[in-house]
């Protein structure tokens, strides 16, 4: 089977599970759902040529679930009471319905699928081992050739992790005024 | 129909948990399939036909290989989407300790 | 629940047998950052789930020694600042900021390609810490009422 029928499949499994994980009343159901669906990009990554990102798909998922099976223990709720106003539900369905019809003939303006445009990427590929050294081509492009891009990351994790601090910092002193 | 409107379907999903769900939780769910949707979407455009993953080994001879350079931007990204759902998680759970529910409803009428 | 006392008696059995074998694949996806598929990222992520796996496992235990929050927090600003500390001393030599000037060796041997191996140690360093970090913040919740150290 060709690598396009593979990926037609696990596109589609992927909307399903979304769907899914979006309407079921049981949380901890679907926080597992959302997993299925992290998993299934995972797999698609492989099928894409992309040994990389999909370890680091796979082990970002893993943590994505621990993170929000947390938020559920520590606050001790597990199935969603109300459900949505049939006004405004169907008024934001048919936006975004809207959206999906009036957006689709733009993709035909990009290129097919199987034929990238590879302005600079060419040069990578040909002098990439040459000029670093490194065998794996994609470190040599996020630390030599585009190493400040990997120091703004850096940088976002960290102001975030900050921010987790201050967040949920303990709570010494009673509060003395209401 | 194209693979490009079917990762940009899963994006509408997403962008639906978003808008219309009145649960926190569920909110949090549709920033993530989102972020899925944006990352697939970049990965698709780098696939050519019949080449092979940018990594030299060995044994291979240099052969044509995919677009390197999405990768990266994608590595990139995933690793900051981790940030950002470990923020959304600390803000909800300050906010269930303050007010005592995820329902967003009663939590813009009550205001303290 | 039973959180002070952990798991049960197989899961602490067999949690002792597997933890260094995620840790010593963390090290060796970060080691081999430039010559196969892996690099600072994974193997910091890969490390992190290692000690979120011997928390879960042994609960409040008093004999496992995991880093605290005080440790983890200073361990990640070092990291960033052995990172940006490389560009300066590129930039100290004369060449712009954060070039790659130490030598770059043959192709495929371990020690080879310039900064790289550096950098990603600096990032792995960084990324495993700051989730441990995140963990162990979400965890202590509900222990609020309780002496932390």
């Amino acid at each position: 089977m060709p690598v396009e029928g593979w990926l037609y499949f696990l596109t589609a499994f992927m909307i399903f599970a979304s769907i899914v994980a979006l309407e079921l009343t049981d949380l901890l159901s679907s926080v597992i759902s959302v997993g299925m669906v992290g998993l299934s990009v995972a797999l698609a990554f492989l099928f894409l040529q992309a040994p990389d990102l999909a370890l680091v798909q796979f082990v970002y998922e893993i943590i994505a679930v621990i993170i929000l099976i947390l938020l559920l223990k520590a606050s001790e709720e597990r199935y969603e009471k109300v459900k949505e106003g049939k006004f405004s539900y169907y008024t934001k369905l048919i936006a975004i319905l809207a959206v999906l019809i009036l957006v689709a003939p733009i993709f035909s303006a990009l290129p097919d699928f199987g034929e990238p445009l590879m302005n600079v990427s060419e040069r990578y590929l040909q002098e990439g081992a040459k000029e670093t050294g490194a065998a794996n081509l994609v470190a040599s492009v996020i630390l030599d050739y585009r190493v400040y891009d990997t120091l703004g990351e850096a940088t976002v994790l960290f102001v975030s992790i900050l921010g987790i601090v201050t967040l949920l910092r303990h709570k010494k002193k009673v509060k003395h005024d209401e | 129909m194209n693979l490009y409107m079917m990762s940009f379907a899963l994006f509408l999903v997403g962008l639906y948990g978003v808008l219309v769900k009145r649960n926190i939780v569920k909110v949090i769910i549709g920033t993530g399939i989102m972020g899925y949707a944006v990352n697939l979407f970049l990965i698709l455009i780098a696939y050519k036909e019949g080449a092979t993953f940018p990594i030299l080994l060995p044994g291979k001879e240099q052969t044509i290989m995919v677009d390197p350079l999405p990768q990266a931007l994608v590595l990139t990204s995933i690793v900051i989407e981790l940030g950002v759902t470990a923020v959304l998680v600390a803000l909800a759970i300050n906010i269930h300790r303050k007010y005592g529910t995820f329902d967003l409803k009663s939590i813009r009428r009550l205001k303290e | 629940m039973n959180d002070k006392k952990g798991m049960t008696l197989i899961v602490k059995t067999i949690t002792r047998f597997t933890v260094w074998l995620i840790m010593l694949y963390g090290i060796y996806l970060i080691a081999h950052g430039h010559l196969t598929p892996g690099g600072g990222f994974v193997g910091g992520l890969v490390i992190a789930l290692s000690f979120i796996h011997l928390t879960l496992a042994f609960g409040k235990d008093k004999e496992v020694k995991v880093p605290g929050i005080h440790l983890s927090h200073s361990l990640e600003a070092v990291g960033v600042l052995i990172y940006i500390g490389l560009g300066i001393v590129a930039m100290v030599a004369g060449l712009p900021f954060l070039t790659n000037f130490i030598g770059k060796g043959s192709l495929f041997d371990l020690f080879s390609s310039g900064t790289i191996p550096i950098l990603n140690f600096a990032i792995a360093l960084k990324v495993s810490t700051g989730v441990f970090l995140a963990y162990l913040l979400l965890v202590l919740i509900e222990h609020e009422d309780e002496e932390e150290e």
